[in-house]
């Protein structure tokens, strides 16, 4: 196989140059999937994949050719990258402004795998039915369930990418998960609670370490709980957000809102723009001080740990927001110059080896606090709030401004206890006034990565994944509910 | 590596490995291009080709599938024992259905080969116009032009096949000022059909009436649903529309077919080969489209329902349907509009969401021109609005219908836009 890929690099960047590129790069990729669906206790569906092709990207006068297959004849693959070359030189000849400038960056050469001790795909079915199918057993004990719904999704993806300028860099990522939902029925209501494996770059022994059997009865109980609880009434409380929600609020507002493509404008066809322009950058003050956010594409575990970008630009770590101060975006060697950075702090990637690669959010995590907080502390020091554990419901506008999140199960704090579980909670912000009324965050003992495996954005529509981390933290004063 | 010979004998190669009790394949495959633009250049000029194969096969209720992008036979062989080999481990589907006998599947034609054949060349000239007519105007505008051939063919153990190949064309364009934006899109079979000059000034025009918008308190407001809006709420609806969740309490269907569920001007049905978006004629499991009525002036007919389903409630099989054709009248929006003494006309919706998926509540914000308007006209743009409201609630309050117009992107419809009263915006944005 690597003598293939060989050739096909070989063969694109051939092509490419003698078609008179500027410049040309080529990702071979071979994507491997398994994703075992279940729902009570029976397989819904086992399925695999394993699919493989190539994309040729060419840059002719500050203008982007490119060009994607399957068929690995070399005739086809000189073709696309043939096409690719044409396609840049049309757009060059109608292109108004702003001719693209890649921020220069040494050629890469090196590999990167992901650290794992037990490779998914080598472990039988067999068990992964039985795991799963024992944990719908389980949940569907507890009276007034009605449905599980679960999933198993193990990854490999393989990347060799090589360009015109001497890069040649390959990746060999794997990345597990697994979730299921419960559901309780009654009283006119349905009420769920989710249960998962944090989403990791690792192999089949990070969800031995889970306890997806063990967990379901309790996951169970709080759906049953979930469909009994009081509904929220409208007002303004104290939330504390737990790292598995807290997860999608950073992604949606401020990771999106940090990718320096969509504050440029260049997504304003689907996904938007940013409030966040490079104008308020070292001047915006996004949240309190006590707010750090720091993007790391070397993270051990991140879902964006992939050694290098689709540029060839090694994964590294930067702060977007320092005390509370906007200071960084993600960027791609494309949009990195247009704000006067010198170098792509490595965040553009492809969903596909048939996708354009776009600026993504990188593995972007709320670094804990400095100074020591447990969970518990912070529930004693707050007197009328709501924990939010889980995903829900999310929504953000296309600037990235006005918010509203659900969660997966929500609990009354009432004089620093914890009290029983609420329903129907959604809170509304804007992205700034939320993350200035930070007053708290848990210390590093209580960080956890958490992992999106859908996020959306691009025109058409790619599908990335990232790890979002934070310890629990504490928001003062958010509106919730009053919206029916 | 696209005529229907080389992907039908592909389909064949692939049935001729099999060893389990029965076996599907399906390829999906596509040739398309797309150009975007923005910031006053193309920003991507992509082409793809992509086939992709799915091997289903089953011994008993055991099933297994997999998917590859590699036809040769040694692969196709590789793609059915690793399915088979899948199967034979996997637990039984407690909904295992038997696969499609041969049947007739609907004639649906939707090739064009002067779309297919549009290239780069053509798709950049028609990105410059719309650029250069911004430049150095203080406008500024973002969109996509998309086209190509999409390809579907099916065998079954069965003995049941069929083919499709249909084209593919859209484009979009949102024009910015400085403080306000408008937004079109345009979707169709043959690329004739779509007038980007016309795109591109109805995205114009809404962006200079919606300048220097106003700020308004939300609330309930009597509201034009732009058609782009409706047909975003309308996925959402059909998404919580099958029999299972219905019949298992999970649904807001629950017991609600047969019942009136709408206002008595809404009926919608789903029409393969209908001649404003015909869809596709087959589903992956190679079950034909047909017409079905799902509401039909306001009360709910029939859900979706799989084949294993349909079996158990003794009813025909629905599957998946390509379209959902809303039925409309000869009204405009501006028509639509004069009938109002105060109210907002939205463009279209961003960020839609389920809130309750059992009340069908959701969130989401407007997009791309809001306006208000008063004594049957547009006054001006007002800044953006999160909104909160349930689906049947929304559809109960329908008070006008107007033209239908393909819209869709998750699906395929055509809806007309709707005047809908005490629309519930919850809250505002700064823009």
């Amino acid at each position: 196989m690597d003598s293939k890929i060989d050739e096909i690099i070989g063969a694109a960047l051939d092509a490419a140059a003698r078609a008179g590129t500027d410049y040309a790069d080529v990702r071979f990729v071979r994507n491997r999937k398994q994703v075992v669906n279940f729902e009570d206790d029976f397989i819904r569906s086992i399925e695999q994949e394993d699919m493989s092709g190539y994309g040729v990207r060419a840059l002719v006068k500050g203008a982007w050719g490119f060009a994607s297959s399957t068929d690995s004849d070399l005739g086809a693959v000189r073709q696309a990258a043939r096409l690719a070359v044409d396609m840049a030189g049309a757009n060059a000849a109608v292109s108004v402004s702003d001719p693209v400038t890649l921020t220069p960056d040494e050629p890469r050469t090196g590999s990167h795998e992901t650290p794992m001790l037990e490779d998914p795909f080598e472990v039988p079915i067999k068990e992964k039915v039985s795991l799963l199918t024992a944990a719908g057993s389980e949940a569907l004990r507890v009276p007034g369930v009605r449905k599980v719904l679960g999933w198993m999704n193990l990854l490999n993806v393989r990347k060799t990418f090589a360009s015109t300028e001497g890069a040649r860099v390959s990746t060999d990522v794997t990345q597990t998960a697994a979730e299921y939902t419960v559901w309780a029925v009654g009283n006119g209501l349905a009420k769920q609670r989710t249960y998962s494996i944090l989403p990791l770059s690792a192999g089949y022994e990070h969800l031995r370490r889970g306890r997806i059997v063990e967990e379901a009865p309790r996951v169970a109980r709080e759906a049953v709980e979930h469909l009994k609880a009081k509904p929220v009434p409208a007002g303004r409380k104290d939330l504390i957000l737990m790292p598995s929600h807290l997860s999608l609020t950073i992604h949606e507002s401020v990771g999106h809102a940090t990718e320096l493509d969509r504050a440029l404008g260049m997504e304003e066809s689907l996904a938007g723009r940013s409030f966040a322009v490079p104008s308020l950058l070292g001047k915006l003050k996004y949240g309190s001080d006590l707010v750090n956010f720091k993007a790391d594409n070397a993270m051990p575990g991140g879902l964006a740990t992939m050694g290098f970008d689709d540029d060839g630009v090694p994964g590294t770590s930067w702060h977007i927001v320092k005390d509370g101060v906007l200071r960084g975006y993600s960027t791609s060697r494309e949009v990195a110059g247009k704000i006067g950075q010198t170098r792509s702090m490595g965040s553009n990637r492809a969903d596909s080896w048939s996708s354009f690669p776009i600026v993504r959010i990188p593995n972007l995590s709320l670094e804990p606090g400095s100074r020591m907080l447990s969970l518990d502390d912070l529930i004693a020091d707050t007197k009328d709030g709501i924990l939010i554990d889980g995903k829900g419901s999310y929504s953000i506008d296309q600037m990235r401004c006005n918010f509203q999140f659900g969660g997966n199960a929500f609990f009354e704090i009432k004089n620093g206890r914890i009290g029983g579980m609420l329903r129907d909670v959604t809170y509304q912000a804007i992205t700034t006034d939320f993350w200035n009324s930070c007053d708290a965050i848990c210390d590093g003992r209580f960080f956890e990565p958490h992992g999106e495996l859908n996020c959306g954005k691009g025109d058409p529509m790619q599908i990335s994944r990232m790890t979002h981390g934070s310890a629990p933290a504490r928001f003062r004063n958010i509106s919730v509910g009053g919206i029916r | 590596m696209d005529d229907e010979k080389n992907l039908t004998d592909a389909v064949e190669t692939a049935l001729g490995f099999r060893k389990s009790d029965g076996m599907e394949a399906f390829i999906d495959g596509h040739r398309i291009g797309f150009t975007r633009f923005s910031n006053g250049r193309i920003t991507q000029n992509v082409s793809r080709s992509k086939f992709i194969m799915t091997v289903k096969t089953w011994f008993g209720a055991r099933e297994g599938l997999c998917r590859t992008t590699d036809f040769s036979r040694a692969s196709l062989e590789a793609a059915v024992r690793t399915a088979e080999e899948i199967a034979r481990n996997s637990g039984e589907n407690l909904e295992f259905a038997p696969p499609v006998r041969p049947c007739a599947v609907p004639n649906v034609e939707s090739y064009f080969e002067s779309t297919a054949r549009t290239g780069p060349k053509e798709r950049a000239s028609m990105a410059g116009r719309m650029l250069a007519r911004c430049s150095g105007s203080g406008l500024s505008c973002a969109g996509l032009l998309g086209n190509g051939t999409l390809f579907r063919v099916f065998g079954n153990s069965e003995g049941h096949s069929a083919y499709h190949r249909g084209s593919w064309a859209r484009m979009t364009c949102t024009v910015l000022t400085g403080n306000s934006s408008g937004w079109k899109r345009a979707t169709a079979e043959n690329i004739s059909d779509i007038d980007p000059d016309g795109v591109f000034e109805s995205a114009l025009s809404t962006a200079e009436k919606s300048r220097d918008p106003a700020d308004i308190e939300p609330g309930k407001y009597t509201v034009v649903l732009g058609s782009p809006a409706v047909s975003e709420m309308l996925a959402f609806l059909f998404w919580c529309w099958d029999a299972k969740s219905a019949h298992e309490g999970r649904s807001f269907m629950s017991g609600k077919v047969g019942s009136a569920i709408a206002a008595p001007c809404i009926s919608i049905s789903s029409v393969p080969g209908h001649p404003k978006a015909p869809g596709f004629p087959f589903q992956q499991d190679g079950l034909p489209q047909a017409r079905v009525d799902w509401i039909r002036n306001g009360r709910a007919v029939n859900l979706t329902r799989d084949r294993f389903w349909a079996g158990k409630l003794g009813l025909t099989p629905t599957g998946q349907p390509s379209n959902w054709i809303m039925d409309g009248t000869d009204a405009t929006v501006d028509e639509l509009v004069a009938g109002i003494s105060r109210g907002i006309l939205v463009s279209r919706f961003w960020y839609v969401r389920y809130v309750d998926q059992i009340e069908l509540l959701l969130t989401g914000m407007t997009r791309d021109g809001t306006f208000l308007i008063e004594d049957g006209r547009i006054m001006c743009g007002v800044k953006n609005m999160r909104w909160n409201d349930s689906i049947p609630s929304i559809l109960n309050r329908v008070e006008a219908v107007g033209t239908p117009v393909r819209e869709g992107e998750s699906m395929d419809t055509v809806v007309p836009p709707l005047v809908v009263r005490d629309f519930n915006f919850t809250s505002k944005t700064l823009f």
